[in-house]
C-alpha cells in the first residue's frame, strides 16, 4: 500500500459572483463542505476537501467578489484572507462569456504576485455566444496557467486536479505589472524612493503597497512613515490635479485599459450580444404591471409552504420530544430516584430546550429551502429589483423586504436572512423592524383569547393586531431613520444574474448550512435561559422543588411583584397568572397559554391515567399524517375548555382588556430565539435596544389602548395615565434623537 | 493659507457635482437615457460600478428606466445590472445607437 502525502494542500477559489464558483466547489469536493467559522464576521466562508492522485487539498470557497477594492465586507473577507492564510494556490475561476469584467479581479489578484492558475469557467455559454478565446496567448501575457472547464458538466475537472497539483510543485511566482497612467507612474516612482529603506519584501511588493495606498486598501499593522504621507498626499493632489479625477479611479481605469487591450488581442466574438432568454422572463417577472402581483404570490407561497407544510413537523417535534425528554426522561429519572432539581436541571430544563430547539427547525428549514431556491434560480435578485421603491419610502432599500415577510412566518430565519443585505445600518434596521411582524407562535394566544371574548369577529381581531403591527413597524422605522439611523440607504449595485434551474444538491447545501448555523448558535443561548427558567418555575419559595408550576413558584412570585406595572392596562393584582404568561412569553410565545392554563384557577377534566407511554408514542405517530391531511383544511377554532373559559373571563373584565393584553404581547420583547439570532446578527447594544424598545413600546401602547377603551370609567385617571403615554413617547423620540447625535458625532470624530 | 481654504471649498463644490470632471464637453449621464438605448460611458466617478465593468469606453443598452423607480436596469455585453439612480446621475455618456 503507498503512504500517502502527509502535506495538505490549501487552495483557495477566488471569482466573481455567479461564475460558477460554487458548482466547481461542488465538482472538487463533493458532499465534505462545512462553513468556516469567522469571528466577527456574517459572510459564509466554505471549506472542504478532497483527494487527487494520493494527496488531499483543503478548498476554502470565499465569497464572490468583482475587486478585491473594499466596498463590502465579501472584498474585506477575501482580501484578508489572502493576506493573512498561508494559501498554496488561488484558483481563480471566470465566466469565460464575460471575460473582460472577470479579469479585472484576475488583474488585481495577479498584481499581487499570488500564485494562481486562472480557470475558464462556462466554456460552453462562451461557444453559444461565438467567443473564441485564444488560451495561449493570454497565458502568455497574464504569466499564469489557463485551464477551460464547464463545471456544471464537470468537463475538465480531472484535468484542472492535476494542473493544480502540477501547479503547486512547479509554480513560479511571476507577478504582473500593469503600466499605469505616466501621473501614477510618476507618483509611485517618488514614493518608491521614500519606501526604499524599509523592509518590504522586493520592489514589487514595494510598487502594491502604494497602489493599495491610493485605493484605500488597508491591511492592520501596515503603517507608513510620515515622510511617505506627506509626499503622498502631495501625489494625490497632482494627480487630482492632472487628471481631475480621484487616484483610485485613475488606477481602476489604468486597469480595465491593460484589459481591453488584452481582450482585443485573445478573443473573438463573432456575433454580437443580443437579447438572452433570461430578458424574455424579465419582460413579465419584472413587468410594471405583473412585477409586484407576481412576487406577491411567489411570497404568499412560500409563506404558506412554511405555515402549512411545517407546523404537522413542529407538532410531531413537539409531541416526540415532550415523549422522549419531557414526560419519558421525568419518569425515568423518578424511577431511578433523581433528585427534584437533578429533573428540573435535565427533563424540564435540557429536555425542553432541546424540544424548544428542534420545533423551530421544520420552519427555519422550509424557509431556508425556499429562499436558497429563489436565490439559485437568479428570481431573490428580481424581488429586490421590484420591493426597492417601497423600502426606500422608508430608508430600507428593496432586498429588506424578503426578511419582513419571513418574520410572518418565525422571527428567528426572518433575522438571519437579513444576511443578504450588504450595509450593517440596513440590517439593523430590518432586524429592529422585523419583530413587529407576528410570527406564528403568536397566532395560538390570539386564538385562544379570540375564542373567549371575540367569537363572532374572530378574523378582524386577529386581522386588527396583524395590521396594527405593520403599521408599528412602518412607523418604528421612520423614526429609527431620522434619530438612531439617520444615515441614507446603500446605493444598490447588483448584477442580475440569468435564470437557472436550481441544482439540489446546491440548495440544499445552502439549507443545511443556514440550518445548522442556527442550531449551534442559537440554540445554546435558549437552551441556557430555558434551563434557567425551568429553575425559577419549579423552585417554590420555601426553597423546595415541584416539578408543576404553582402558584408559588419564585416565577410566581416574581410575577405578583411586577403586576402592578400592568395595572394601567388593565391587569389586576389577581390576575398575576396573566403576567407571569408574559414572563414564560419571552421563552416561548406559544408557552402563555400554557402558563394561564396551569395557573388560572379552574377544575381541569382528568387525564386518563391509564394511557401509557407506549400509547402516546402512537398517538403521535398516528397524529402525522393526520395533520398532514388537515393541511389544507380549515383550521378548526382554538377548543377551550368551558371551566378555564370561565376562569379567564373572571380575571380579563372585557373584552377591551383582553385586547390589550394581546396588543402587548403583539409587540413586547421578540423571543428568546429572536433574542439569541439579533445577538448573533447584530451584537448585544442592539439586541438590548430591541428588547426594551419593543416592551417599553408594547406598554405605551396597550395602556393608551386600556385607558382610551375605558375613559369613562374614570376620566380623571385615564387623563393621567394618557398624558403620561404621550409625555413617554415625546421623550423617547428625543432621547433617540439625542443617541443618534452624539453616535453621528462620534462616527465623524472617528473618521 | 488662503489658497488652502479655497482649494478646500473647491473640493467640496466638487464632490456636489459628482467628484468628477469629465474632459469631454458633449455628454449626458446615464439617467437620462431612454430604455433600449445603446450608450457610450465617457466617464464613471463611482468606483464600485467601475470594478463591475462600467468603465470609459464600455457600451452600456439601457433595459429599463422608469423615473419613478429608484433603479435602472442596464447590460453591458451579456451581464444585467441593476444601479441606482444617484449612481446613474453621476455617469457620463455619450448615446451610440438605438438597440433592436
Amino acid at each position: 500500500m503507498e503512504e500517502k502525502d502527509i502535506k495538505i494542500n490549501r487552495i483557495a477559489l477566488v471569482g466573481n459572483p455567479n461564475c460558477g464558483k460554487t458548482t466547481l466547489f461542488n465538482a472538487l469536493t463533493g458532499a465534505h463542505q462545512t462553513i468556516g467559522n469567522w469571528p466577527g464576521v456574517t459572510v459564509d466562508i466554505i471549506e472542504g476537501e478532497y483527494e487527487w492522485k494520493d494527496r488531499t487539498y483543503h478548498v476554502t470557497d470565499l465569497p464572490g467578489i468583482y475587486s478585491i477594492s473594499p466596498h463590502s465586507a465579501d472584498e474585506a473577507i477575501t482580501r484578508d484572507f489572502l493576506q493573512n492564510q498561508a494559501v498554496d494556490l488561488v484558483v481563480n475561476i471566470t465566466d469565460a462569456s464575460n471575460l473582460k469584467r472577470n479579469l479585472y479581479l484576475s488583474a488585481q489578484l495577479l498584481e499581487l504576485g499570488l500564485p494562481m492558475i486562472l480557470v475558464l469557467n462556462m466554456m460552453d455559454i462562451a461557444e453559444q455566444h461565438k467567443i473564441r478565446i485564444d488560451i495561449k496567448h493570454l497565458q502568455k501575457h497574464l504569466g499564469c496557467e489557463i485551464i477551460p472547464i464547464v463545471a456544471s458538466r464537470r468537463e475538465g475537472i480531472e484535468d484542472l486536479m492535476d494542473r493544480i497539483r502540477h501547479s503547486i510543485e512547479h509554480l513560479e511566482e511571476i507577478p504582473l505589472i500593469i503600466p499605469y497612467d505616466e501621473v501614477i507612474e510618476n507618483a509611485i516612482g517618488k514614493l518608491e524612493t521614500i519606501l526604499a529603506g524599509a523592509s518590504v519584501a522586493n520592489v514589487v511588493a514595494l510598487r502594491n503597497r502604494i497602489l493599495e495606498r491610493f485605493e484605500s486598501i488597508q491591511y492592520p499593522g501596515v503603517s507608513f512613515p510620515d515622510t511617505f504621507e506627506v509626499e503622498f498626499r502631495k501625489q494625490q493632489e497632482i494627480i487630482r490635479h492632472h487628471t481631475k479625477m480621484e487616484p483610485d479611479i485613475v488606477i481602476a481605469d489604468g486597469r480595465y485599459g491593460f484589459i481591453n487591450g488584452l481582450i482585443r488581442e485573445v478573443v473573438y466574438q463573432d456575433e454580437a450580444f443580443g437579447r438572452t432568454f433570461s430578458d424574455g422572463i424579465d419582460k413579465i417577472m419584472l413587468n410594471r404591471y405583473l412585477g409586484v402581483p407576481f412576487f406577491l404570490f411567489v411570497m404568499f407561497l412560500m409563506f404558506t409552504l412554511t405555515m402549512k407544510v411545517g407546523q404537522p413537523f413542529v407538532d410531531f417535534i413537539n409531541r416526540a420530544f415532550g415523549i422522549l425528554l419531557d414526560d419519558g426522561l421525568t419518569i425515568l429519572l423518578q424511577n431511578l430516584h433523581f433528585p427534584l432539581w437533578a429533573i428540573t436541571f435535565l427533563a424540564h430544563g435540557i429536555g425542553v430546550g432541546i424540544q424548544t430547539v428542534a420545533s423551530f427547525i421544520p420552519p427555519i428549514f422550509i424557509i431556508f429551502l425556499c429562499l436558497s431556491f429563489l436565490e439559485d434560480s437568479g428570481y431573490m435578485a428580481r424581488a429586490a429589483f421590484i420591493m426597492d421603491r417601497y423600502m426606500h419610502a422608508i430608508g430600507l432599500p428593496g432586498k429588506a423586504f424578503i426578511p419582513m415577510l419571513v418574520g410572518f412566518g418565525c422571527t428567528v430565519p426572518a433575522i438571519l436572512s437579513t444576511r443578504t443585505l450588504e450595509n450593517k445600518r440596513d440590517r439593523v434596521l430590518t432586524i429592529l423592524m422585523n419583530p413587529f411582524m407576528s410570527c406564528g407562535a403568536r397566532l395560538p394566544v390570539y386564538a385562544f383569547f379570540t375564542a373567549i371574548f371575540f367569537v363572532n369577529i374572530a378574523n378582524v381581531v386577529v386581522f386588527g393586531l396583524y395590521l396594527t403591527g405593520i403599521v408599528l413597524a412602518v412607523a418604528s422605522g421612520l423614526v429609527f431613520q431620522k434619530t438612531i439611523l439617520r444615515s441614507q440607504p446603500t446605493d444598490f449595485v447588483m448584477e442580475l444574474p440569468p435564470y437557472h434551474v436550481p441544482t439540489w444538491n446546491g440548495v440544499f447545501m445552502h439549507t443545511w448550512h443556514r440550518l445548522k448555523d442556527f442550531i449551534l448558535r442559537a440554540g445554546h443561548t435558549i437552551l441556557l435561559v430555558i434551563i434557567v427558567m425551568s429553575f425559577l418555575n419549579a423552585i417554590k419559595t420555601d426553597g423546595k422543588f415541584e416539578l408543576h408550576p404553582s402558584s408559588n413558584s419564585v416565577l410566581s412570585e416574581v410575577g405578583k411583584v411586577i403586576t402592578p406595572v400592568f395595572h394601567p392596562m388593565g391587569i389586576s393584582n389577581d390576575n398575576w397568572p396573566a403576567t407571569v404568561g408574559l414572563i414564560t412569553g419571552v421563552f416561548n410565545k406559544e408557552s402563555v397559554i400554557g402558563t394561564l392554563q396551569a395557573l388560572y384557577p379552574y377544575t381541569p377534566e382528568t387525564p386518563d391515567s391509564s394511557i401509557t407511554m407506549k400509547d402516546k408514542w402512537i398517538g403521535a405517530f398516528r397524529a402525522f399524517p393526520e395533520d398532514f391531511h388537515q393541511i389544507w383544511k380549515h383550521h378548526e377554532k382554538a377548543v377551550v375548555s368551558q371551566p378555564l373559559q370561565e376562569s379567564v373571563r373572571s380575571h380579563f373584565p372585557d373584552a377591551n382588556t383582553a385586547f390589550a393584553y394581546l396588543l402587548f404581547i403583539l409587540l413586547y420583547s421578540p423571543c428568546v430565539a429572536s433574542l439569541a439570532a439579533m445577538k448573533k446578527e447584530i451584537g448585544t447594544r442592539w439586541t438590548i435596544f430591541s428588547f426594551s424598545y419593543m416592551t417599553v413600546l408594547a406598554w405605551i401602547i396597550s395602556t393608551l389602548f386600556y385607558q382610551v377603551t375605558h375613559f369613562f370609567m374614570n376620566p380623571a385617571n385615564s387623563v393621567i395615565w394618557i398624558s403620561f403615554c404621550c409625555l413617554l413617547l415625546i421623550s423617547v423620540y428625543f432621547l433617540f434623537r439625542r443617541w443618534g447625535s452624539s453616535m453621528k458625532r462620534r462616527q465623524e470624530g472617528t473618521k | 493659507m488662503k489658497h488652502h481654504l479655497f482649494s478646500r471649498f473647491f473640493r467640496r463644490r466638487h464632490h456636489r457635482h459628482g467628484g468628477v470632471h469629465c474632459p469631454y464637453k458633449d455628454y449626458q449621464t446615464l439617467n437620462q437615457v431612454m430604455e433600449n438605448e445603446q450608450v457610450l460611458i465617457l466617464c464613471n466617478p463611482d468606483r464600485k460600478t467601475l470594478e463591475m465593468g462600467l468603465y470609459p469606453g464600455s457600451v452600456v443598452t439601457i433595459m429599463r428606466n422608469d423615473s419613478i423607480e429608484q433603479n435602472l436596469i442596464i447590460a453591458i455585453e451579456n451581464g444585467r445590472y441593476i444601479i441606482a439612480r444617484n449612481i446613474a446621475e453621476r455617469i457620463r455618456i455619450r448615446p451610440m445607437a438605438t438597440a433592436s
